[in-house]
């Protein structure tokens, strides 16, 4: 069929524009409706795209990115030559998302499984609305909070430490804390909300596969072990698998909401995102800048490619493309 | 009569187990919950009281000190953030839902073959992106965003996520309909405005409560493009109260014109429950239609 068509299609380029008004005098409309959808994903998503090439210039404000000269590969040695200043950023990324993605699912998958055998709807109801609401409230509001929370002095958990007869722990200038904190932080966020998802894929069981494990006298422990995480199983590995292609991207407000960049925390929680914002922005360095965005979009894309590869060997519905 | 009999059968560590994941949820309620009510107590607190005994939920001395702050001297500058904020979210909300539902709709027309082209149009960028420099300078050297209202709605305005959750809501609107109207010679633009438009009114809901959302909580846009404070949305203004103690006296001052003492932890406190207030009052509403949003997103994303 396809062979058909190159062959009309060769007939010549009057047809070939003959048929592209026909195309047109047929769905203009649908091309007017969408236009608005590809005139601003063109502008912000693919025409930044172009501007990668910043990366073999000698970037100055003045004459933009197509207009500064060219510089080759010049760029990349210095780069290289500083790698060990970026390898850190990296490093947290990578430290960071697994902490979300592993911590986050559990607790994710644990309430998903616990709201199923909830039996008063009531109850349900209200736990389930409550540990939903960080997902509205904002990382800024957030990081407020946070901080009446953490606080060396008057902070709630600091007080707590003290009234059970510990010493005060100065959070915001240890470094060695915030891995887990952000954890933590993102669990509280995010956990109510994906086990909300996961609680829509287990009240989609097959309700007859626990009945009849009931008849044959298992115990509500055996039904969730051999029952429901069994089923839950290939959902959570997709979960996993689809986290890592997104593995070396950061949420830059999180972080900045959070720790406010503060220099005593880089150590554990300079991230990509956080690395490009501080030399570009802060610094107007944007060799470093652009070659470290750079890298993360192409190994960001790379491991998308692979994550959405070993999805396919496992199941090929869940495919992303 | 089925759950009569589990019941009965409901052994003894049974009920132990589903008592321990009672509890176990409730904890985590309460964790959620927590934070929030650590905010409001504070809010309401004596400055002086913070400052000795720390934050708490329920104020050891109660004081309205921080509220008279916000609506006194802080007053102008909150109030204009709050109408950035608002504005953003009206007017973007109501833009991203337009030019989103558009979108959506074409995908699911099955005689338009480019719909296949568009589709990937859409998802190319969700797995591939420039990155914040290039974005950053296209966005003010070359659209010259700076400074600009349309630059806190513009660069996010359409969602990859909403679009194709809203094409699966329109999917769910029986073709006969278009059919039907087809034949009867509606054109596209009447079918969709007519027939999918009106019918997927619980997906738009969905769909425009997202987008309000990311709206009214984000601070990314103005950090990037806005200096000039007239144009600070809410989130931004917060953020900075937050990050810099010399920004909250510096605003309190220029209104003031002399030094007073600010009662700084209650005033930060009480700007982030003026913050999420609005959330608040809507969350009964909106829950409802996220919930069910992210179970038809989770059907097939």
């Amino acid at each position: 069929m396809l062979v058909s068509r190159q062959k009309q299609d060769s007939g010549g380029t009057r047809r070939l524009g003959n048929r592209l008004a026909g195309h047109f005098k047929k769905y203009h409309q649908l091309w007017l409706l969408a236009l608005p959808g590809i005139i601003f994903t063109l502008m912000f998503a693919y025409i930044p795209m172009s501007g990668l090439v910043i990366i073999f210039k000698n970037y100055n404000y003045q004459d933009g990115i197509f207009g500064s000269p060219w510089v080759g590969l010049k760029n990349f040695e210095f780069f290289f030559a500083n790698f060990s200043r970026a390898w850190r950023a990296t490093k947290n990324t990578i430290i960071l998302n697994l902490c979300y993605t592993v911590f986050g699912t559990a607790m994710a998958v644990m309430l998903a499984v616990m709201f199923n055998e909830v039996r008063h709807k009531k109850y349900l109801k209200a736990t389930q609305s409550l540990s939903i609401m960080p997902y509205f409230i904002s990382w800024v509001v957030a990081g407020g909070i946070l901080r009446a929370l953490l606080n060396y002095d008057g902070g709630a958990i600091n007080n707590l430490l003290v009234s059970l007869g510990f010493d005060r722990v100065d959070f915001y200038n240890d470094p060695k804390y915030w891995r887990i904190i952000l954890t933590l932080c993102n669990i509280w966020k995010g956990a109510g909300y994906n086990g909300i998802i996961y609680f829509s894929t287990i009240a989609g069981f097959d309700t007859s596969l626990y009945e009849s494990a009931e008849v044959d006298g298992a115990n509500l422990w055996q039904r969730i072990r051999y029952i429901t995480v069994p089923l839950l199983k290939p959902t959570i590995i997709i979960m996993f698998l689809l986290s890592i292609g997104k593995i070396m991207s950061g949420d830059l407000t999180m972080m900045m909401s959070i720790t406010n960049l503060s220099s005593m925390l880089l150590e554990t929680t300079d991230i990509i995102d956080t690395y490009v914002y501080r030399s570009v922005i802060g610094m107007g360095d944007f060799v470093m800048g652009s070659a470290v965005g750079l890298y993360q979009s192409i190994f960001g894309f790379a491991l998308v490619l692979f994550s959405n590869w070993l999805v396919g060997k496992f199941d090929k519905e869940y495919r992303l493309f | 009569m089925s759950e009569k009999n589990t019941k009965i059968k409901q052994s003894t560590s049974d009920k132990a187990l589903r008592i321990f994941f009672y509890i176990f949820i409730g904890f985590f309620a309460v964790i959620c919950l927590y934070p929030l009510l650590l905010a409001v107590g504070t809010s309401f607190s004596d400055e002086v009281s913070v400052t000795v005994n720390g934050y708490s939920v329920i104020p050891k001395k109660f004081s309205l000190e921080a509220y008279k702050m916000i609506l006194g001297s802080l007053g102008k500058n909150i109030m204009n953030a709050y109408c950035v904020t608002i504005a953003v979210t009206v007017i973007g909300t109501l833009f991203s839902v337009l030019v989103s539902s558009a979108f959506a709709y074409v995908l699911t027309v099955r005689e338009f073959k480019p719909k296949g082209a568009l589709n990937m149009f859409l998802y190319i960028p969700m797995i591939f992106s420039a990155g914040l420099l290039p974005w950053y300078i296209m966005c003010t050297k070359y659209y010259h965003l700076t400074d600009k209202f349309w630059a806190l709605i513009l660069p996010c305005c359409i969602n990859a996520f909403n679009v194709f959750l809203l094409r699966n809501f329109f999917k769910s609107i029986p073709e006969e309909l278009a059919e039907a109207a087809k034949i009867d010679g509606a054109s596209y633009l009447r079918i969709f405005s007519v027939i999918y438009f009106p019918l997927a009114k619980v997906g738009l809901v969905t769909v425009g409560l997202f987008y309000a959302l990311s709206y009214w909580n984000d601070y990314y846009l103005a950090l990037m493009f806005i200096n000039k404070q007239k144009l600070y949305p809410l989130q931004y203004y917060l953020y900075n109260m937050l990050a810099n103690v010399q920004f909250i006296a510096n605003q309190a001052n220029a209104s003031l014109g002399y030094n007073i003492n600010i009662p700084l932890e209650t005033t930060k406190m009480a700007t982030i429950c003026v913050t999420i207030g609005p959330i608040i009052l809507l969350y009964p509403f909106a829950q409802k239609y996220i919930t069910k949003g992210v179970i038809v997103g989770a059907v097939k994303g």
